[in-house]
């Protein structure tokens, strides 16, 4: 008769979470140009704990459980791939020898700390020789566990372009026999910025994303907050930029439910409800913003924390310190001399020296062909001609606007007030 | 209370489907499973069960044939059992109903009362 099954609750993500941890695990035993293999193992694990588990129950630690499927199917591998393989560079040597393949696998199992693989795994994901887009794709499958369908959702593609995305990254790998491991110190500072920036992309990928499904919203924003959370736990990549990244997503984070109304309808910031707002993550916010100022670098990310913070605080919009936020996108900008800085500076200055002394920088700003397509310059210009009663200018850069806005919650947001202009 | 066995059956197509499910997928499969084991645990129904490799060999009559699987030629896939407890049949019959082993038009449930003393 078999016994009575463990009947309880599966942690929130678990698969998910499970899937990016034994990825990099495997990765590490296989090397990054058997990637595809990698994910193969992990898959055939799931499948297997899901088959298991749906009659037995969930075992009273399935993180562990799915670590020893995982370890067994590496062993079937290395003893069917041994005279067809070179796994990772420098135990090949043994994995490959029927009698110290078991010692070693478990060796690496039990070696590091998983979260220091799925360090290495990012540094690897963002390799300079992988394109940004493909970077990002890279560490949604392989670190977070998505699947090509929800990372063609999240950035509103088809499945074909992720699919060719992680093909070449692979493919990539393989070719040029990426090493697992992270680079060394002289090339550190370099692929730390890129791997940065991916999380923020993630994390922004995230936070626009109000056309998408909550679930894969949220998701993507706890996905970079864990990532960068894990960049804080490795001495070699807890550096001010790194403090500063985190800050600057909890800060807006702590926003995330303020921008829309309980019908799901977009709210600008000076309408927002603050005290929606998560004090908790305002207050991390806060500790992160103050550690990553203990140092000589100053980021992108210090001066768009330190912005974000100026916002948080401040008890209602009229209370915002706009001389502080002017002063922060004067700095901001020497650092990223861009149209989107430029934009936001003029808002800023708008604020503290009126729209009429903004509006013809605000203007020319039309003529800078990376914010050609930017629907915020056209809503920003359609917003202040409102203010400044010149109805029919206005309406006619919202409509601009909503023809450039993706999301469907940002044309509703703009043709709701072309037609409170019409009246 | 009376014994039943549940036979959980499915086509080899929809059980290799999962290898092409999401985490995400997999674990949600995973807790429509949960829900309705715990309902019947809540229940004081649910006595055990295990899962079966899709793998397997079929001996064949008189002649002792045996034939490899697993089974192309149909539904005929048992991916596993479980024992429940039940007040009759129709209990039985009403309680596998809400089996997630049904959530594919091919899946079936076969429900047998074990035969008592």
């Amino acid at each position: 008769m078999p016994e009575t099954p463990n009947i309880r609750p599966a942690i929130d993500n678990l698969f998910r979470h499970e899937a990016g941890k034994m990825v990099s695990l495997l990765t590490r035993i296989f090397g990054a140009h058997n990637l595809e293999l990698a994910e193969d193992v992990v898959q055939d694990t799931l499948v297997k704990a899901l088959e298991y588990w749906k009659i037995r129950g969930i075992p009273d630690n399935p993180s562990a459980w799915m670590l020893t499927v995982a370890r067994n199917k590496v062993l079937d591998v290395l003893r069917r791939e041994r005279h067809h393989k070179e796994f990772a560079r420098d135990t090949s040597v043994l994995l490959k020898s029927e009698y110290s393949a078991g010692a070693t696998v478990d060796h690496l199992f039990r070696q590091h700390p998983i979260e220091d693989e799925q360090l290495r795994m990012m540094f690897v994901c963002c390799h300079p020789g992988i394109p940004g887009e493909g970077q990002v794709a890279l560490i949604l499958k392989t670190l977070c566990g998505f699947s090509v369908a929800e990372i063609a959702r999240a950035f509103v593609t088809n499945q074909e372009n992720i699919t060719k995305r992680l093909f070449r990254a692979r493919e990539y790998f393989r070719q040029h026999q990426v090493p697992f491991e992270l680079p060394a110190v002289e090339a550190l500072d370099d692929r730390l910025a890129r791997v940065i920036e991916a999380i923020y992309f993630l994390f922004n990928e995230g936070y626009n994303a109000t056309h998408h499904i909550h679930l894969i919203r949220d998701d993507m924003v706890e996905e970079a907050l864990r990532l960068g959370n894990l960049l804080l736990g490795h001495e070699a990549t807890r550096r001010p930029e790194t403090f500063a990244l985190l800050s600057l997503m909890c800060l807006q984070a702590s926003r995330l439910y303020g921008r829309i109304d309980s019908d799901g309808n977009l709210l600008l910031l000076r309408d927002q409800d603050r005290s929606q707002w998560n004090a908790e993550l305002i207050d991390k916010g806060r500790g992160f913003l103050n550690q990553a100022s203990q140092g000589t670098q100053t980021s992108k990310y210090h001066f768009e924390a330190a912005i974000a913070f100026e916002h948080c605080i401040a008890k209602t919009y009229g209370d915002t310190n706009w001389k502080r936020i002017l002063q922060l996108y004067d700095w901001l900008l020497q650092l990223q001399p861009n149209g989107v800085v430029q934009l936001n500076r003029l808002i800023a200055y708008a604020a503290l020296h009126g729209i009429a002394a903004a509006l013809p920088a605000m203007e020319k700003l039309k003529d800078d062909p990376a914010l050609k397509h930017y629907y915020l310059l056209y809503a920003t210009l359609g917003d202040w001609h409102a203010q400044r009663k010149d109805n029919a200018t206005a309406a006619d850069y919202l409509r601009q606007a909503s023809m450039l806005a993706a999301a469907p919650a940002e044309k509703k947001f703009l043709e709701g007030r072309i037609a409170t202009l019409m009246i | 209370m009376k014994d039943f066995l549940l036979i959980f059956r499915d086509t080899v197509e929809n059980t290799q489907a999962y290898a092409n499910l999401s985490p995400a997928e997999l674990q949600a499969d995973m807790e429509k499973w949960n829900a309705w084991m715990s309902g019947l645990a809540e229940q004081g129904k649910l006595v055990g069960g295990q899962p079966l490799l899709p793998d397997g060999t079929v001996i064949h009559g008189t002649a002792r044939k045996t034939t490899d699987g697993p089974y192309i030629e149909g539904k005929d896939l048992v991916g596993g059992y479980l024992l429940i407890k039940a007040a009759d049949m129709n209990d039985a019959v009403a309680l596998s109903k809400g089996c997630p082993a049904l959530e594919t038009p091919e899946g079936t449930v076969e429900v047998r009362e074990i035969m008592p003393v």
